[in-house]
């Protein structure tokens, strides 16, 4: 069986831990986040015929008063990015982020999720921005924890990019 | 060319013995015959050489001798079979002794366990907690036990093998496995400087999970109870073992963990579990103390029960005694009694009874359809009831016949007589023994009335008033006489004798001592007496002084018979 490390991390507040919990078997309370800044939840998914589990560290935000723990980086075979796209700030420190998993990690594979796409009346993301992603980083997926759309399908890309 | 024949020439006069010695060297060398018997002369020396300077030799000969002994077997096992004999005969003999040692070892802790004090207890802590008393055993006699071993990679806190002891859920081992290495990254980060000591223990309920942190992986035990200290330094031995076998698994871990799989049985030597020593002396004495208490209530139990049971028939035998009640079944059900049958409403109930035998009247139910019976018991106590004789008459039935005895009045008899003849069970009557009380009211009365004196003044016929009280006595007693006669079906004549005194001459007293008498006569029927029952009669002089000038009442019985 394969199992492997990734790891979610974005801004504080972008909708990490309700983007994976409907997908997630989750056995840890939410509280491990304001306390040691980590929690971590399984998720088991069959990628071109083969079983692999995957251990998400969902990592606590980063905002100016908490950074998140590079130590809990390490190990990974890679990450999500997520974004809010109701806060342009929050694509900002997830290119800071990007540098620093990158930094600390090594190149990995990375998928990058802009979130909150059913508020599509409070969206903030425009095509200069999506540009911006995909050409530093890659192109992102559009997600929403409220309908799950494109949930499945980052998992898949990103099980599929690190076998 | 000859230039080179010379240096040969002066070779072989400069070296000629050393060359006949590398000859014959060479010979020995190449000819496997002659150096396998150089060989044979130094290898054994040579073996002990090896062996002392270092283990190189012998981890090489293991392939070999692995090899040898599989074909050795393979191809005839007796030869080694025999060979091991001397060795696995008594090796087997005391593996076998070791195993029968510890199931008696287990069955004598079992009836320790569940007949001591102790054990009762622990049966009433489980009963009280509801936990199975295999747990409240194994958390009492545990001294510590290893409940799970994790192994996990250290870069990523994946789960590389996990074992656990019975009855331990493992679903969810990979993330546990994930998250404490998140913890020990988040101590690492926060309190410790050099990455030196990480966190060795934590302690989570009445479990600690011991951390022995490596280099490439981490060994994690959840232990249950009071782990000696000595077990981390076996934990620590175990984790630089699984470094040695699996270094470059370690360090080329891709998340395929099925490489770690051997890794199992290393795991497994770390699930070990200490009990606490017994005292077998004082185990054994309250163990059989136990088993005679036991024996004891037992044996009372089943006493009772029978006392009980006995109790009950022989209430049931007294109860089908009782006139009126007829017992069909009686059983015990469950806890309960149930008695069925017949019973007259007039009889005693059972249920009466149920004390003198000691018998929780709750305890008995009783089914009973209502019946009359023609036992003479009930008869008479029906009798009783329903016409209510007097407390001085008595009865008796002899063949559906009822005697009476005693005395009665003639008037219950004559108004109870067809009611109790018609009674079931009865055929007849018989009064003949009864004396009647109004017998008795006559005999009273004619005696009074006898004793009454209606006097006259001389030579007159005519009653002085001063008489008359006297003639209301005398009316109002032959009222009475009347009365109870007629009760008693009996007629009475009622005779007025007329008396004079001697003085004038006799035929006049004659003449006037009738005439007093029927004046009396008179006199009565004017007051309601019934004339016919009245004769007088004029009696002349009375030779008694006492009788003389008065009218005397004789009372005549008219008998029936």
């Amino acid at each position: 069986m394969i199992k492997k490390k990734i790891c979610l991390i974005g801004s504080y507040a972008v909708g990490k831990t309700s983007l994976v919990r409907r997908f997630v078997h989750s056995i840890f309370s939410d509280k491990y986040h304001s306390t040691i800044g980590v929690k971590v939840d399984q998720k088991t998914i069959i990628v071109d015929g083969e079983e692999i589990t995957l251990l998400i560290w969902d990592i606590h935000g980063e905002d100016e008063y908490q950074k998140i723990q590079p130590s809990y980086l390490k190990g990974s075979s890679g990450f999500f990015l997520v974004i809010d796209g109701t806060r342009a700030m929050t694509k900002d420190v997830a290119f800071k982020l990007y540098d620093l998993v990158i930094e600390k990690t090594g190149e990995m594979p990375c998928e990058v999720l802009i979130n909150k796409y059913d508020l599509k009346d409070s969206w903030a993301m425009y095509k200069k921005d999506i540009n911006e992603i995909s050409k530093i980083i890659k192109p992102p997926f559009f997600t929403s924890a409220k309908t799950g759309e494109n949930v499945e399908e980052a998992f898949n890309s990103l099980a599929r990019a690190m076998l | 060319m000859g230039h080179e024949d010379d240096i040969t020439k002066l070779k072989n006069l400069i070296l000629s013995k050393e060359l006949s010695e590398l000859k014959e060297l060479k010979e020995k060398i190449d000819k496997p015959h002659n150096f396998s018997k150089q060989v044979a002369g130094v290898l054994p020396e040579a073996f002990k050489r090896a062996n002392s300077e270092s283990d190189g030799i012998s981890k090489s000969m293991v392939p070999t001798i692995e090899k040898t002994i599989l074909k050795s077997v393979s191809g005839n096992p007796k030869p080694m079979a025999d060979a091991l004999f001397p060795i696995m005969g008594p090796a087997i003999r005391k593996s076998i002794s070791e195993a029968l040692k510890s199931l008696f070892q287990s069955i004598n802790k079992t009836i320790e366990n569940s007949l001591s004090w102790q054990g009762l207890k622990w049966r009433l802590e489980a009963l009280v907690t509801q936990k199975s008393y295999a747990e409240i055993v194994l958390a009492k006699s545990l001294v510590f036990r290893v409940r799970e071993v994790f192994f996990i990679h250290t870069d990523t806190g994946l789960l590389l093998k996990h074992v656990v002891s019975e009855g331990v859920k493992t679903d969810e081992a990979d993330m546990v496995s994930s998250m404490l290495k998140a913890i020990q990254d988040f101590v690492a980060d926060s309190f410790v400087k050099n990455g030196e000591s990480l966190l060795g223990t934590v302690e989570v309920g009445d479990l600690q999970i011991w951390i022995e942190q490596g280099p490439k992986a981490i060994l994690a035990t959840v232990l249950e109870g009071h782990p000696p200290e000595k077990f981390r330094i076996k934990l620590r031995e175990a984790n630089e073992s699984l470094h040695m076998s699996f270094s470059p698994e370690l360090s080329e871990f891709n998340g395929d963990t099925v490489v770690f799989d051997p890794a199992e049985e290393e795991l497994n030597d770390l699930m070990v579990s200490q009990f606490k020593p017994r005292k077998k002396s004082k185990g054994y004495f309250w163990g059989w103390a136990s088993i005679i208490f036991i024996l004891i209530l037992i044996t009372a139990l089943i006493y009772a029960g029978y006392r009980k049971k006995a109790r009950f028939s022989q209430y049931i035998t007294t109860v089908k005694q009782i006139p009126g009640v007829i017992i069909t079944h009686s059983e015990k059900h469950n806890r309960n009694y149930i008695v069925e049958g017949l019973k007259d409403p007039d009889a005693e109930h059972p249920a009466s009874l149920l004390g003198a035998f000691k018998i929780d009247s709750t305890k008995v139910r009783y089914n009973f359809k209502p019946y009359l019976s023609t036992g003479n018991d009930l008869i008479l106590k029906r009798l009783h009831k329903q016409v209510d004789p007097p407390s001085t008459i008595s009865f008796s039935i002899s063949d559906g016949v009822l005697m009476a005895r005693g005395s009665s009045p003639m008037k219950w008899v004559n108004e109870n007589r067809g009611i109790i003849k018609s009674m079931p069970g009865i055929k007849d009557v018989d009064f003949s023994g009864v004396f009647y009380e109004e017998e008795n009211t006559v005999k009273e009365l004619i005696t009074e009335i006898a004793s009454i004196r209606i006097s006259f003044e001389v030579g007159q016929w005519q009653l002085n008033s001063k008489e008359y009280a006297n003639l209301d006595e005398l009316k109002a007693k032959l009222d009475t006489l009347l009365k109870t006669g007629e009760v008693l079906n009996e007629e009475f004549t009622i005779r007025l004798e007329g008396y004079s005194d001697p003085t004038g001459d006799a035929s006049y007293n004659a003449y006037l001592s009738s005439r007093r008498a029927e004046q009396i006569k008179s006199r009565l029927a004017r007051m309601g007496i019934s004339e016919n029952k009245i004769e007088v009669e004029g009696m002349g002089i009375a030779a008694d002084v006492e009788q003389q000038r008065k009218v005397i009442v004789k009372i005549i019985r008219n008998s029936n018979d």
